[in-house]
Formats: C-alpha cells, sequence, structure tokens
C-alpha cells in the first residue's frame, strides 16, 4: 500500500530546505502518493543552535516540475484557525509546532 | 463531522471534535497534550479524513500527536535514530510499560519532565533522542498515554517495528 501521507511538525531545519536538493525525497513521496494524498506539515524552520526561527510556508514546493499532478493547499475551519492564531499570537516561537498546514494531491486542476 | 456542527458555539463544536476520536481524551488525562493542542489536531484529522499509510519526518517519539492529527493504521517514524540501538531501546520501553517500572518514583522525574515539555509546546524536545534510555522513557510515556497496554517488536526490510491496538483497531509502525 502506497503512503498516502506525509507529516511533520516542529522539525527544526527541515523546512528550511524545502527549496534544496536534500528535499528530493519529498517530491519521491509526492510522486509515489495516490490522488488524495496529503502533505500535513508544520512550516516554520528553527535551529535552536543558532537560535533563529522563520516560517517557509511560502517555500514549500506545491508544484513538482515533470511529474504527475499538483498540489493544493486546503483552508481549515476559519473559526479553529482563528482560535489558533489567537493562542499563538504573532509569535512564530509559538506557532512553531503548533499550526499546520494540509496539501492535497489532485492529477489535474 | 466538523462542518455538521458548524452552527454550534465554538466550545459545543470542539466538544463534538473532540468526542469522535476517544485517543484524545487519553492524551489529555495523561497530561501529554493540552485540551487545545488536541482538539486543533483532531480537527486536521477530521480535515484529510482516514489514512492508510504516514511517513512522519523527525518523528522522534511523537505518537500522541500523531495518533491525534493522523492516526493512520500504518507509519514509518523518520529521525535520527541512528545513534541508537532502537531494538533494545524499543525492549527497554516494553518492559516499562509491562512492569508499570515508570510509575515508580526512581523514574517519575524523567516522566515528568517529558510531559512537561510536551504539554507546554506541543512537541518534546530533540533532547528524547540523545539516549536510548530517553527515547525508551518517551515512548513508553507516549504509547501509554494513547491507551496502549503493549506491544510487540517484529523486524522488518527498513528496520525495527511495533504492533499495538487502541480500541480494537491494530497498529504498525516502523522506525526508520
Amino acid at each position: 500500500m502506497p503512503i498516502d501521507t506525509y507529516y511533520h511538525r516542529a522539525a527544526m531545519e527541515i523546512p528550511g530546505a524545502y527549496q534544496g536538493e536534500g528535499m528530493c525525497f519529498m517530491k519521491d513521496v509526492f510522486q509515489q502518493m495516490p490522488e488524495g494524498g496529503v502533505f500535513v506539515t508544520d512550516d516554520i524552520c528553527a535551529s535552536p543552535a543558532l537560535g533563529w526561527i522563520a516560517d517557509y510556508s511560502s517555500s514549500f514546493p506545491m508544484s513538482f516540475e515533470n511529474t504527475e499532478g499538483i498540489l493544493r493547499e486546503e483552508a481549515l475551519p476559519r473559526e479553529l484557525l482563528r482560535q489558533m492564531y489567537r493562542s499563538v499570537g504573532t509569535s512564530l516561537s509559538a506557532a512553531y509546532g503548533a499550526l499546520l498546514r494540509i496539501r492535497r494531491k489532485y492529477y489535474s486542476e | 463531522m466538523f462542518n455538521s456542527h458548524h452552527t454550534q458555539s465554538n466550545s459545543e463544536q470542539f466538544v463534538s471534535i473532540s468526542a469522535s476520536c476517544p485517543i484524545v481524551d487519553n492524551v489529555c488525562s495523561a497530561g501529554l497534550l493540552s485540551r487545545a493542542q488536541v482538539e486543533f489536531n483532531s480537527a486536521v484529522r477530521a480535515a484529510v479524513g482516514r489514512r492508510n499509510v504516514t511517513l512522519y519526518g523527525a518523528a522522534g517519539a511523537g505518537f500522541s500527536d500523531f495518533h491525534t492529527t493522523i492516526n493512520s493504521p500504518k507509519a514509518f517514524f523518520v529521525s535520527h535514530y541512528d545513534q541508537i540501538d532502537l531494538v533494545a531501546c524499543l525492549s527497554k520501553a516494553q518492559e516499562f510499560m509491562r512492569t508499570g517500572k515508570l510509575a515508580e518514583a526512581s523514574y517519575r522525574q524523567s516522566v515528568d519532565r517529558y510531559k512537561f515539555d510536551k504539554l507546554g509546546s506541543g512537541f518534546a524536545s530533540y533532547g528524547c533522542l540523545e539516549g536510548g534510555y530517553s527515547l525508551s522513557v518517551a515512548i513508553a510515556t507516549e504509547l501509554s498515554a494513547c491507551g496502549v497496554s503493549e506491544f510487540e517488536i517484529v523486524s522488518t526490510r527498513l528496520g525495527p517495528a511495533i504492533e499495538y491496538a487502541i480500541l480494537g483497531i491494530d497498529y504498525h509502525v516502523c522506525f526508520i
């Protein structure tokens, strides 16, 4: 049975490498995923050793060139997000490990 | 599940989300994740729908958030386990659960520190992977919080795996 879900949260430096060569495994996962497969990720990158934190959600590889299918981000219920943002505020540190995004694979628009 | 209660008040909505999975009550009462954290996780789980096989990156010992957020019957937990003798570590966790040793005073400090860390942020620090003992405590604490009373260790082509049941559902988690 193929992997139909990729999940990470509080994954330290992983989001910071979304655009790097080292993330080719995500492409492999995507290629093997059936339609409806999902990426559930916390896209905040944190490096305690270097003392920095940043949001890499806009760097997530939403489209994989030369591969079949696309990823489309899904919104969580608005009230739930409002409540979560109320608890984490604008602090990236508080959002780290807390806020998740869902991106689902489709074969066509 | 979430949409069907869309007209209810927020608190009623959250209660109904939580009620969809008894695992969340176990996790909350064990003091591993807060009610707000599992409610958010449960909403994500409702949104993604039923899953079959998960690749969990930077997994550590994150069984409680895995089960409350994704809960697929099969998963691959990927982390920096390479410095740890995983089979020995899993055997130790198995022993902790079979004997109930983690409830003893000599282990309480480790368990309480792990729970405090996880409850405060929703995730465990990298420290739980710094040694086999820490990971054994973390795995036993996490699985117990999910309502697991025992598990079996099995060997797979990719690495050691464990098999257990929660509420009559069989789970298989392989560590890579």
